[in-house]
């Protein structure tokens, strides 16, 4: 994929040309926003809001990683629709009774898939880690996400967040202890090679 | 305090290990306090597996295509020429100004403008009628002016003519006529080769009504006496004599101003159509340039 030439097409007006570069980078964009916000849904919408909104803002795009530039746009997304479900939480579906009691489980509502209990052990282990990457302060998670998940170098990672390298080293390290000791709840689901000494545990 | 500083500033140093993103210095010293720190080795034991487990979460495939239909989003505008902008600011302004000149023009020239110069004409138009009846020029004996004529409306004297409109003949000379018994039209053709004599003769004698010359001698005759003791001639100094007195400002002093504006209101049209036709035509092959999506 000539990168540059899908940008300047798509800057031209090119419909195409944009979506050459969504097909390219959607796997990446929806799993730093399923990683930020650790809901399906939710990662979808923001996925879809940050493409749109890139395709509107693309004539701001200055050169420089277009990655970058695209996954500041999907952080940011992410960042407002968080915020947009802590305005609006929401509601749990649970049908009201004739009497006004709400149904716990309704049976259209029951889900046949296997409980946690029956998930594998990897699977339980992804949810841990997702679980203690939710744990963290936004800023810390998505330093985290672009760098120990997606493997994004330090530059990138920079450009991404819009904060200087030593800000992103040191948001980054204090985001590694704390997904550490979360971890260290679900020591059991680890590995043994990746269990934590026990020293540090204690 | 200081220990969590310590601790914090470890905690950096060990995370930017990891990531080999340690300057030579720091990584010198990092090593050598690893050397003799086990906690510090444990601790950058169990970063490095936090990583790894963080780096083994599996890459999700996007559940659907985030690809844009024409639908979805306002299909975007090609990015337009630097120019493109300021061209069409300037093309429209030009365009507005030439409505405005042109609508100033014809108010003024047809309305404003003829009223302006009915109000400041009254000198101008009397001195326009005056050039219907004869001027109040008066010639005494200025031998070398034998080129004033018909020089209105801006135009140089012309060599020749005959003012058609006044003539005074010299009294001195119709008195030695008179004196001598000669008849005028005798007296007047004698006269004429005086004239003519003259390095620049003024102009040929024009035919003066009989009745005139009476009127006029007679005037002479009753104030000679007048005239004589105070050197004055039809009222003018005698010292004045030969001195063109125009009363009426030229008529092309008038149309100068007019004629100046209009003028300049011509260029000002020339140069915002110009402007308007070679912006608009720079408008139209830039936009042909333009690609389409």
């Amino acid at each position: 994929m000539d990168e540059q030439a899908l940008i300047k097409d798509a800057l031209e007006g090119s419909l195409d040309a944009f979506n050459g570069l969504v097909l390219h980078y959607q796997d990446l964009a929806y799993n730093v926003a399923f990683r930020i916000m650790g809901e399906q849904d939710a990662s979808s919408d923001a996925t879809q809001e940050a493409f749109i909104s890139a395709y509107q803002k693309l004539d701001q795009y200055r050169g420089g990683s277009f990655k970058a530039w695209l996954l500041r746009i999907v952080t940011n997304a992410c960042y407002d629709e968080l915020r947009r479900r802590q305005r609006q939480p929401v509601t749990p579906l649970r049908p009201e009774l004739d009497d006004g009691e709400t149904l716990e489980d309704p049976f259209w509502i029951e889900d046949d898939a296997p409980s946690p209990e029956e998930k594998s052990e990897e699977a339980e282990l992804q949810a841990a880690i997702q679980h203690c990457i939710s744990e963290l302060d936004e800023k810390f998670r998505t330093v985290l996400v672009l760098v120990d998940v997606e493997g994004l170098d330090y530059d990138t990672t920079c450009q991404a967040v819009g904060t200087p390298l030593g800000t992103v080293k040191s948001r980054l390290a204090r985001a590694r202890e704390k997904v550490q000791e979360c971890l260290q709840g679900f020591w059991e689901l680890l590995p043994d090679l990746f269990r934590l000494n026990d020293e540090e545990i204690a | 305090m200081k220990n969590e500083r310590q601790r914090t500033q470890d905690l950096n140093h060990l995370s930017a290990f990891l990531d080999d993103s340690l300057s030579k210095s720091q990584l010198e010293q990092l090593e050598s306090r690893l050397a003799q720190d086990a906690e510090l080795r444990m601790k950058l034991e169990n970063l490095r597996k936090t990583k790894i487990i963080l780096g083994r979460l599996p890459r999700l495939h996007a559940p659907k295509n985030f690809t844009h239909t024409p639908d979805m989003v306002t299909l975007r505008k090609p990015k337009a020429h630097p120019l493109f902008a300021p061209l069409q600011i300037a093309t429209a302004l030009a365009a507005i100004l030439l409505v405005v000149v042109f609508g100033s023009e014809l108010l003024l020239g047809s309305g404003l403008l003829t009223g302006r110069l009915m109000t400041e004409a009254p000198a101008p138009e009397s001195a326009l009628a005056l050039d219907s009846t004869p001027q109040p020029l008066i010639q005494w004996g200025v031998p070398d002016n034998a080129g004033f004529g018909t020089g209105g409306m801006g135009g140089g004297p012309q060599g020749g003519g005959i003012d058609p409109y006044v003539f005074e003949q010299p009294v001195e000379e119709m008195r030695k006529a008179e004196e001598s018994g000669i008849s005028e039209e005798e007296g007047m053709l004698e006269s004429v080769p005086e004239i003519e004599a003259e390095p620049a003769p003024a102009m040929g004698l024009a035919p003066e009504e009989p009745e005139e010359m009476d009127m006029l001698s007679a005037q002479e005759q009753g104030a000679d006496s007048v005239a004589d003791s105070k050197d004055l001639i039809l009222g003018i100094n005698a010292e004045q004599a030969g001195e063109i007195i125009s009363q009426s400002k030229p008529s092309g002093q008038l149309e100068q101003p007019v004629s100046e504006w209009r003028s300049m209101v011509r260029w000002i049209e020339i140069i915002l159509a110009v402007i308007m036709a070679g912006g608009g035509l720079t408008l139209l092959l830039l936009r042909k340039k333009r690609p389409s999506s």
